[in-house]
């Protein structure tokens, strides 16, 4: 195997390992400052990817390497794959720091974890083999099992994780089942030799079986309805930073594979899997939107959230058109600023208010305007407010829904945006009108204070100037479907 | 790069000073003054390397499908004209309120808005096309409005900016659904493009429909909206003399000599485009010559020193307008430039003289300021010959033009401006009479004291150009002669009758009010001898009064009927009742959230084996 294409996985994986040792040799170096420094080299890493395209070259959105006889690719989508794996947990990482507070023991093996899961990532956005795709989005998931129970004196928590594991486990052996089919139907694990048999006229039986049990195990991933079931109480029972990563690398990794997935190997079945993802798309509009309608506790609201999310995002999914799956990566691109403002802000309050409940959130504008003023425009820009990024991204869904003919799809998504409206809104009512539980000030560093004005400014930036976010999606997805 | 600098570092300073430095007036003052003054000397070096300046970098804002919306900076001889007079008057202005704005509470505010509002002016003048070009028409539009209430405290001001707003809005709407209707006619809304078409077009012009004829009528009329808000023509006018309420540098940048301009400014950079439609430039000229003849007349029987100058401001807007309608932009822009200097003198020399009466603004409660206020005195003075039109002075060259035009194009609006320059000459005489001859009328008048250096300053350097403007040794008068874009422009020939009553009628004017206002007791001499008329100009034909019931019965009357519909209607079978079914459903799919993970398990499942029968075994 061409060993170079792997270099920004192996410095993430230097980076791991280091950490470890460290921590385990030298006990008197402060947790927080080891935390740090995984920070700081991840962000050279970013530094170092996004400025070099990782050896494919200037022009990294349309170039392509393939190593490991086609099991490994390293083109656009998945050097986006990569930078956004990076941002997620650099995010998560912050959030995590600030939530754990000074004395933490576990800060450091936390930090590791979360590596991990972005180094699955990183190997999921190049995957184009069934057998590395499973590897891949295993050490993602399990990585998660842990995290998600790692607040092991919180009962809530640790019903989250069994919740998250036993469901997670079955959503894991339905989808292995269905890569088993494939190979049955195809005799080849990789995405070429499926997209051979796939464009045949009438595709075996077996595969079309394949792929339903592999979209329903990645329904999973993307909490899709009818596949969301888990997403509010783990989302909820999870530690605040822990969601915060749940929600976006979970998120972002699902539908880079999913993407991934359906054009390259299994592009000569649009007919056959439009309706399913069409149907996903619906029932996570409905479920995420309506559900979220009644839900007192923030966190749990965003479980909801993001399942109406994922609803926005298959409609670019459904809409079968390069400008469709272009908008999902812009849309990632917005959802992932947006909810490392509005989790960073949760972190921020969770001393006092470890269940986030909405009621006691109010007067949250005259106790600090700073996480006010953050979280409105997080909450904003995920309720599709213009100039934000999550408006530009909305639009783009229904304009790709509206080309690709979804009239009774883009009613339904309508629909939701309104009623989503409704409880970001509240939240917003609560914040600046509500009578307060809590009025003495809120101290908030300057190293935040500077992350979350950075991270607005990107909300606005994305939403304000779309365009060269815009054309590197459609160029990304453009190269893709090209090849 | 020098293009971009012009235009952002006015927003730079306000953003500095609206962030930072509202506790500093001091500073906050000097950065705003230090700003316009540097942008100035930024704008003459552009202007100076012309049209060989770098092309600034074309900064895409916004393309969906083929409407593409970019921010690149027109730099045609237009826009440097209109740069000039911005930056330039901008900047003394900015000097003047240093010594204006001195002890006031809000300075630091003041100078904020100041440069937010010479950000979103040069927005204007540089726009390459409509979009852009009504994105900073609006916050051109927002800064005015701070501006005019700025003294928030005192009714009057909160009331008058407010009003102001409201009418501009009124025809800002009509001026972005006529952008709209350009969009949907030609694709595209950029003024090169525009123009690329309209050439085509007025070659084959003969052959458009009938239908194509009334859309494009409609769309120009539209635009006109935006050109009659912004700068005060009948029937949006009645925003501008209340604007006065404002702090008078406002006054006289904003509500003289820039913004107010921009109007004209947008009908010239259009005008390529207008040409093509002769139906819609006439309707321009008759509103142009009206607003002036009306504007003239109530300017006439104003008691007001800045109410007087504003509505003699509306009434050289309406000659400018009415220029453009006849099919003579570069006059209209020659007279916006001199206009701007004369006008801007005239506001300051007003300022310098409220300063020196402690905000005395009654001009019969003022008098004998002649000796007084000797540099405001000859300042005023240059102004007043310069407006009034006498020979020799920038004012008579660039309104000449624009009469030269109308009497070569149709006679009756020749009478009209011919008589609007009558009333200016005998109105500014009769100021002049009640503020400077005579003897002080009032205690303040008496104990005046010349104003500060730093404000006379630039009343000296405003006086110069208002003599020397027109001549053509100092280029403004043929800056635009052989501009591109007026290339369908009349050439008004030279009349020589034209000319000698245009000669003469300004010293009439002159004589008239001598003669009438000679000896200025406490009260205004027309008020005696024709006490009807007077009421009439004086109460402005009662548009105000007429506005006013017209909103409060048609309007009034459809707001209560709505409410009515509203509280009913929607508010209890719309709202309430999808509110109610939203909530009932959502609580019905959050009972599925059962917590129990064996019952999640089974959900998936049945999800799984649902999914399989419907793809796999139904079809």
């Amino acid at each position: 195997m061409e060993i170079h294409l792997l270099k920004s996985e192996m410095a993430v994986a230097l980076l791991m390992g280091w950490l470890l040792l460290v921590d385990l040799f030298m006990p008197r170096i402060p947790k927080r400052y080891l935390a740090r420094t995984a920070v700081v080299f991840l962000l050279g890493i970013t530094g170092w990817l996004v400025w070099t395209g990782a050896g494919v070259g200037e022009r990294w959105m349309e170039g392509v390497l393939v190593g490991g006889g086609g099991m490994f690719v390293l083109d656009g989508l998945a050097l986006w794959g990569k930078e956004f794996a990076f941002w997620a947990a650099l995010f998560a990482m912050v959030a995590g720091m600030r939530f754990a507070g000074k004395d933490d023991d576990h800060l450091v093996e936390r930090v590791f974890l979360q590596l991990a899961a972005c180094l699955g990532m990183m190997l999921l956005a190049s995957a184009s083999h069934f057998a590395l795709v499973f590897v891949a989005l295993e050490l993602v998931t399990v990585v998660f099992y842990v995290l998600v129970a790692s607040r092991r004196h919180d009962g809530l928590s640790v019903e989250a994780g069994v919740k998250y594991l036993i469901y997670g486990a079955m959503s894991s052996g339905v989808m292995l089942y269905g890569m088993a089919l494939v190979y049955g139907a195809t005799g080849s694990l990789g995405f070429a030799e499926t997209a051979r048999v796939a464009a045949q006229p009438t595709p075996p039986m077996l595969l079309k079986m394949g792929l339903l049990l592999m979209l329903a195990g990645l329904g999973f991933k993307l909490a899709a309805a009818p596949f969301h079931w888990w997403a509010p109480d783990v989302y909820e029972g999870a530690p605040t930073p822990v969601t915060a990563f749940l929600a976006t690398l979970s998120k972002g990794a699902g539908f880079v594979l999913l993407v991934r997935m359906l054009t390259v190997a299994f592009g000569g079945m649009k007919e056959f899997w439009l309706p399913v993802i069409g149907v996903m798309a619906g029932l996570s509009l409905l479920f995420g939107s309506l559900g979220g309608i009644s839900q007192t506790s923030l966190k749990r609201l965003m479980g909801y959230s993001s399942v109406a999310h994922t609803g926005f995002m298959l409609l670019g999914v459904a809409a079968v058109s390069c400008a469709g799956l272009g908008g999902v990566l812009y849309y990632l691109t917005g959802y992932l600023l947006a909810n490392a403002l509005v989790f960073g802000v949760m972190c921020e309050t969770s001393g006092e208010n470890p269940y986030q409940e909405i009621r006691e959130y109010a007067g949250l504008g005259a106790r600090s305007r700073w996480l006010a003023g953050a979280l409105l425009i997080g909450l904003l820009s995920l309720s599709g407010i213009p100039p934000l990024a999550g408006f530009v991204a909305k639009l783009l869904m229904f304009k790709a829904a509206w080309q690709g003919g979804m009239t009774v799809l883009l009613g339904i998504a309508l629909l939701a945006a309104v009623v989503s409206l409704y409880y970001y809104l509240n939240v917003i009512r609560h914040m600046y009108a509500g009578e307060p539980v809590l009025t003495d000030g809120l101290r908030v560093p300057y190293g935040v204070k500077l992350l979350q004005g950075a991270l607005a400014a990107g909300v606005v930036a994305v939403g304000f100037f779309p365009g060269p976010w815009w054309d590197g999606s459609l160029m990304i997805v453009r190269a893709l479907a090209g090849r | 790069m020098l293009l971009w600098l012009i235009l952002l570092l006015p927003l730079a300073s306000f953003a500095v000073i609206g962030l930072f430095l509202l506790n500093r007036p001091r500073l906050a003052s000097m950065v705003s003054a230090g700003t316009a003054v540097t942008t100035a000397i930024l704008a003459l070096a552009a202007i100076w390397k012309g049209n060989s300046v770098e092309p600034a970098a074309v900064f895409s804002w916004l393309r969906v499908s083929h409407l593409r919306i970019d921010f690149t900076p027109e730099w045609d001889r237009l826009a440097q004209l209109m740069t000039f007079v911005v930056t330039f008057v901008g900047a003394l202005i900015h000097v003047y309120s240093l010594g204006y704005m001195k002890n006031d509470a809000g300075k630091a505010r003041f100078f904020a808005y100041m440069s937010l509002f010479m950000f979103s002016m040069q927005g204007i003048v540089l726009a390459g096309n409509f979009v852009v070009m009504f994105v900073f028409w609006e916050l051109v539009g927002l800064s005015s409005y701070l501006l005019i209430g700025f003294w928030y405290e005192k009714p009057g001001a909160a009331e008058a900016g407010k009003k102001a707003l409201l009418v501009n809005k009124l025809g800002d709407f009509g001026f972005m659904v006529g952008i709209l209707m350009v969009w949907s006619i030609f694709q595209t809304v950029d003024f090169q493009r525009l123009g690329e078409m309209a050439w085509l077009s007025v070659t084959g012009g003969n052959e458009m429909s009938a239908e194509l004829k009334s859309w494009l009528m409609l769309m120009g009329l539209l635009l006109f909206c935006g050109v009659a808000g912004k700068s005060a023509q009948l029937p949006l006018h009645v925003w501008l003399p209340d604007a006065m309420e404002g702090p008078t540098p406002v006054s006289a940048l904003i509500h003289a000599a820039t913004m107010v301009a921009a109007g004209v400014y947008m009908l010239c950079r259009i005008f390529f485009f207008l040409a093509w439609i002769p139906d819609v430039l006439t309707v321009i000229a008759w509103v142009g010559g009206a607003t002036a003849l009306f504007a003239a007349l109530c300017a006439v029987a104003q008691d007001d020193i800045k109410r007087v100058l504003a509505y003699s401001t509306m009434s050289q807007l309406g000659l400018m307008v009415m220029g453009v309608g006849l099919g003579g932009p570069a006059p209209a822009m020659f007279h916006l430039t001199t206009h701007a200097f004369f006008k801007a003198l005239l506001f300051l020399a007003a300022g310098s003289v409220l300063v020196a009466l402690h905000h005395e603004q009654n001009i019969w409660r003022m008098g004998g300021l002649r000796a007084k206020l000797p540099v405001t005195f000859l300042a005023f003075l240059a102004g007043m010959l310069a407006l009034s039109g006498v020979p020799g002075l920038s004012g008579f060259f660039s309104k000449d033009e624009i009469l030269m035009v109308a009497f070569a194009r149709d006679k009756v609006l020749f009478g009209v401006g011919t008589a609007v320059s009558f009333l200016t000459a005998f109105y500014m005489t009769r100021l002049m009479a009640a503020v400077f001859a005579g003897r002080a009328r009032s205690e303040a008048a008496d104990h005046a004291r010349e104003t500060p250096a730093v404000m006379l300053m630039p009343l000296v350097i405003l006086a110069l150009l208002s003599v020397a403007a027109g001549y053509s040794f100092l280029g403004v008068k043929d800056a635009l002669r052989d501009f591109a874009g007026f290339a369908s422009a009349a050439q008004a020939g030279h009349s020589p009758l034209a000319f000698w009553i245009l000669a003469g009628v300004p010293f009439a004017g002159i004589a008239a009010g001598w003669l009438m206002y000679r000896d200025v007791s406490r009260n205004d001499a027309l008020a005696c001898r024709a006490p009807l008329l007077h009421r009439l100009l004086a109460g402005r034909l009662w548009f105000d009064e007429l506005y006013d019931a017209l909103v409060r019965h048609g309007q009034g009357g459809l707001t209560t009927v709505l409410n009515w519909f509203d509280t009913w209607v929607v508010d209890c079978c719309g709202v309430k009742g999808v509110s109610l079914s939203t909530m009932c459903l959502g609580n019905l799919l959050r009972c599925f959230h059962s917590g129990n993970l064996q019952t999640y398990l089974i959900y998936l499942s049945l999800a799984l084996v649902i999914l399989i029968f419907w793809k796999l075994a139904l079809f």
